[in-house]
C-alpha cells in the first residue's frame, strides 16, 4: 500500500528553494560548516503502523515531521507516497492530517466550522461532509460540544477537536507533533490509550513525534530513534530496547538507560533490570560487582539506586524493601545482559572482539 | 588574622559609640550637655580618623572592609524602615488611587467640566469677554442651529460623508498594504518607514504641501496633462473640494493604521496557517476566512477610531479650503470653529459640539454592537 519513503532527505536552513542554482556553490563553500537539521535520512514509514519519531530535543524530528507534511521546504532529497513523488505537492495535496502541538484550532469558528473548512476546501459534497463530520465528533466523543467555539474548551477537549479535524479527512496518514504535551500527565495517559484505539480503528499510517521514549516505547509499533539530523536506529519497541545498535540508543530508551562502563578499547552496558541481587557465586558466565549505594530513588513497587562507582551506574530492584545507605551489597550480571560497543559508540556482535570486550570488563570489575 | 579581627572590633566599637553619642544629641534638650555630647562626638571621630591613619597595606584594606559592611547594613536597615512605611500606607491607601490620580484630574478639569461647560453654555446667549453679560436664552440657539441653519445641516451632512469614504477608503488601503508589508525583511521595513512618515508630520504641513500639488496647475494636473486628461481644480470647485480634503487626510493616516494592523497580524498564531494550508485553503480563502475574522479585534479598534477622527476632522479643512467654496466642505468641525472663534456665536458653537458629541457616542455604540455581534 502507500508507504512513506524519504530518500536522501536534507534540510539546511538558510537555503531557500529560490536559491537552487546556486545551491551546488553554496553546499561547496558557504553551507558546509552550517548546521544541517535533518542529514540524510533515509526511512521507509510502512503502511497502517504507528511509527514514533523520538529523539532529544534539537535532533530534527519536529523538522522531519513537518517536511513530510509539506510546511518546510526540503534542501535535498525526496519523500515518496506509494509511486508517488509528493516532494513538491501542496500540504493540502498530500493526502495527510496533522495535529498540531498547541492543537492550531480556528477560534473564531466552532467546533463543527473547524471540521468543516478542510472538506469544504477540498470540494467534498455537503452531504458527505455532514457524514464525516459526524463520524469524527463521534469517534473522539464530542457530539453534544459541536457547536461550541473551542474558547470555552478545556485542553483534554481541544486536543480532541484537532483530532476529529485530522480524522474526518480520511487521510493516508496521520502527523502528529507532542499532541499529548500540553495536557497534564492524568489526562495525557488516557490521551495515549485512546490514541492507540484509535489507530487500530482506523488502520491508517499515523507518525507521531515525542521526545518522551516512554510515550514512544508504549504506543509505537515501529520506532525511529533520532539525533542530531539523523536516524540512528529503527525498529520494534522491542528491537529497540533489547537490541541497541549504538550507545545513543542504549542510553536514549529506558527509565533510566543503559549504564555504560569503559572496558579497555570498548564499553559494555547493561540495563539496570538485568542483574540478580545478593548473588555472590561466580563462575564464568558472571560478574559479581559487590558496592556500597550512593542515592536510591523510590519508584513505589521498585527502587533504583546509584552505586558508589566512579562512573554512572543505577540498578533497579523489584522490592519494596529499601536498601539502606552506604551499605555494600552485590549483583551479578549475567553475559548475556551485557552489549559490547565500539569507541565510536557502535555495536559489536563479533564474538571474539565481544569475548575480548567481556574479559576487560570481568577484569575490571569483578570484586569478589 | 587576628590582627585584622581586632581592626574589625575596634572600628565597629568606635563606630557603635559614635551613633550613641548622635542618637544622646538628638534627644538632649539642655546647651551646657549638648555642648559636652558634640565634643565627645568629634573626639571619636577623631580617634576614627587616626585609627586608619594608622593602618596601611592589608589592615588598610580590612579596615575599608568593615566600612563597607557597616554601611551595607544600615543601607538595609534604611531599606527595611522605608519598606515598612510603604505599606503602612498601601494597606490604608488602595494603591490604585494613587495611579489614577494624574489621569482622574485630566478627565475631570479638561474632559468633563468643559463638557458640562458645552452643555450648559449651549442655554445661553454666551460673551466670553464679558461673562455677566451673559443670559439665558433656552432652546434658542438650539432652534436657531437644527431648525433655521442650513449650512449647519450641510456642515453635517459633509461629515457623514466625509468620515464614510474617508473610513472606506483607509479600510481598503490599510488591510491590503498591511499585508503586503507584515513581513520582516529590509525592503519591508523602509517601506513602513515611508507609510509612517506623514504621520509623524503635521496636519498643516502636510496640508499646504497638498494645497500647492493640487492647485491647477500643480504637480498632480500636470501628471494627469501627459494622458490627456484636464484635472478638475481640486480645491476650489465644490464638486471636488470634499473629496480631495478626504483623500489627503487618508493619505496622512494610512501609516498609523497600518502599523497597527501589522503589529495585530504578526500576532497572529503561526500554526493556524500552517493548520489552514494542510486543509487546502487558497490564499483568498485564508484572507476571508482566517485573518479577517481573528483580526477583528484590531480592525474593529482601527475602523471606531477612524470613523471618531473623521467625524472631528477641523486642521485639514482649516488649511485647505476653509469650508468652501460655498460650503461644500464644511464639515461640524470646522462649523463649530466658525461659529465660535470667527462670528463669536459661542451658544451656535456649543450646540453644533452637542450635536456632534450624540453623533460620535452614537455611532461608537452602534459599531461596538456591531462587532460584538459578529464575535
Amino acid at each position: 500500500m502507500a508507504d512513506i519513503r524519504l530518500q536522501n532527505v536534507v534540510k539546511i536552513y538558510g537555503v531557500s528553494k529560490k536559491e537552487k542554482p546556486r545551491r551546488r556553490l553554496l553546499l561547496k563553500e558557504k553551507a558546509l560548516p552550517a548546521k544541517r537539521a535533518i542529514d540524510d535520512v533515509t526511512l521507509a514509514i510502512p503502511h497502517g503502523s504507528f511509527t514514533v519519531l523520538v529523539g532529544p530535543s534539537g535532533c530534527g524530528k519536529t523538522t522531519l515531521l513537518r517536511m513530510i507534511a509539506g510546511l518546510e521546504e526540503i534542501t535535498g532529497g525526496r519523500i515518496m507516497m506509494g509511486d508517488i513523488d509528493i516532494t513538491n505537492l501542496e500540504p493540502g495535496d498530500r493526502g495527510l492530517a496533522m495535529v498540531f502541538q498547541n492543537y492550531a484550532l480556528y477560534q473564531h469558528m466552532t467546533v463543527r466550522e473547524n471540521i468543516e473548512f478542510g472538506l469544504l476546501n477540498a470540494r467534498v459534497p455537503r452531504f458527505e461532509i455532514r457524514e464525516r463530520v459526524d463520524h469524527a465528533l463521534e469517534v473522539v466523543g464530542l457530539t453534544e460540544l459541536a457547536m461550541r467555539k473551542p474558547a470555552r474548551m478545556s485542553g483534554g477537549q481541544r486536543q480532541r477537536v484537532a483530532l476529529a479535524r485530522a480524522i474526518a479527512k480520511y487521510p493516508e496518514c496521520f502527523l502528529m507533533d507532542e499532541p499529548l504535551s500540553n495536557l497534564d500527565a492524568k489526562l495525557r495517559s488516557d490521551m495515549r490509550t485512546e490514541l492507540i484505539q484509535l489507530h487500530e480503528e482506523l488502520k491508517s499510517t499515523f507518525i507521531y513525534v515525542t521526545h518522551d521514549q516512554i510515550e514512544a516505547m508504549t504506543m509505537g509499533t515501529n520506532i525511529v530513534v533520532m539525533n542530531e539530523g539523523r536516524v540512528m536506529q529503527q525498529g520494534s519497541p522491542t528491537e529497540i530496547h533489547n537490541d541497541p545498535n549504538c550507545v545513543f540508543v542504549a542510553q536514549f530508551v529506558g527509565d533510566p538507560g543503559m549504564n555504560i562502563v569503559a572496558a579497555g578499547d570498548y564499553q559494555v552496558g547493561f540495563r539496570p533490570r538485568d542483574v540478580e541481587f545478593d548473588c555472590a557465586d561466580r563462575d564464568e558466565e558472571h560478574v559479581v560487582i559487590r558496592r556500597r549505594v550512593r542515592s536510591f530513588e523510590n519508584h513505589g513497587s521498585e527502587f533504583l539506586y546509584l552505586l558508589d562507582t566512579p562512573e554512572k551506574v543505577f540498578v533497579k530492584e523489584l522490592s519494596k524493601r529499601q536498601r539502606p545507605l552506604n551499605e555494600p551489597f552485590t549483583v551479578r550480571i549475567h553475559r548475556d545482559d551485557l552489549y559490547v560497543f565500539g569507541r565510536d559508540g557502535k555495536r559489536i556482535y563479533a564474538s571474539e572482539e565481544v569475548a575480548k570486550a567481556y574479559a576487560e570488563f570481568k577484569r575490571n570489575w569483578q570484586s569478589v | 588574622m587576628q590582627n585584622l579581627r581586632e581592626i574589625g572590633s575596634r572600628y565597629n566599637g568606635l563606630q557603635d559609640a559614635l551613633d550613641a553619642q548622635k542618637a544622646a544629641l538628638r534627644g538632649a534638650r539642655d546647651p551646657q550637655e549638648r555642648r559636652a555630647l558634640r565634643r565627645s562626638a568629634a573626639e571619636t571621630r577623631r580617634e576614627l580618623k587616626r585609627l586608619k591613619a594608622s593602618l596601611s597595606g592589608e589592615a588598610l584594606q580590612a579596615y575599608r572592609d568593615y566600612r563597607a559592611i557597616r554601611r551595607d547594613i544600615r543601607r538595609c536597615d534604611r531599606l527595611k524602615r522605608y519598606d515598612r512605611v510603604e505599606s503602612r500606607i498601601f494597606r490604608k491607601v488602595n494603591p490604585a488611587y494613587i495611579y489614577i490620580l494624574p489621569a482622574a484630574f485630566h478627565a475631570v478639569f479638561f474632559t468633563l467640566m468643559p463638557f458640562l461647560f458645552m452643555i450648559v453654555g449651549a442655554f445661553f446667549k454666551l460673551d466670553l469677554v464679558d461673562i455677566k453679560s451673559s443670559r439665558f436664552v433656552g432652546w434658542w440657539n438650539f432652534r436657531m442651529v437644527l431648525a433655521l441653519d442650513d449650512e449647519f445641516w450641510r456642515a453635517f451632512v459633509n461629515t457623514i460623508i466625509f468620515s464614510v469614504v474617508t473610513v472606506f477608503l483607509l479600510m481598503v488601503v490599510t488591510v491590503l498594504m498591511a499585508s503586503w508589508l507584515s513581513k520582516n525583511t529590509k525592503i519591508h521595513n523602509l517601506a513602513q518607514t515611508m507609510i509612517f512618515t506623514p504621520h509623524i508630520s503635521s496636519m498643516v504641513a502636510v496640508g499646504i504641501l497638498w494645497v500647492l500639488m493640487l492647485d491647477p496647475q500643480g504637480i498632480i494636473n500636470q501628471f494627469l496633462a501627459i494622458f490627456g486628461i484636464q484635472g478638475p481644480n481640486w480645491l476650489m470647485n465644490a464638486r471636488t473640494s470634499l473629496l480631495s480634503v478626504a483623500l489627503v487626510t487618508v493619505w496622512k493616516s494610512i501609516g498609523y493604521y497600518c502599523l497597527i494592523i501589522i503589529a495585530g497580524l504578526q500576532s497572529l498564531p503561526r500554526d493556524v496557517y500552517e493548520a489552514a494550508r494542510l486543509d487546502k485553503a487558497s490564499r483568498w480563502t485564508i484572507l476571508r476566512k482566517i485573518t479577517l475574522p481573528l483580526m477583528t479585534p484590531t480592525l474593529s479598534f482601527v475602523f471606531i477610531m477612524k470613523f471618531i477622527n473623521a467625524f472631528k476632522s477641523f486642521s485639514a479643512i482649516d488649511v485647505m479650503t476653509q469650508g468652501g467654496p460655498q460650503g461644500s466642505s464644511m464639515v461640524l468641525g470646522y462649523w463649530i470653529y466658525n461659529a465660535g472663534r470667527v462670528k463669536f456665536n459661542y451658544g451656535f458653537a456649543m450646540v453644533g459640539a452637542i450635536v456632534l458629541t450624540v453623533l460620535v457616542a452614537v455611532f461608537t455604540l452602534l459599531a461596538n454592537k456591531g462587532f460584538r455581534k459578529e464575535d
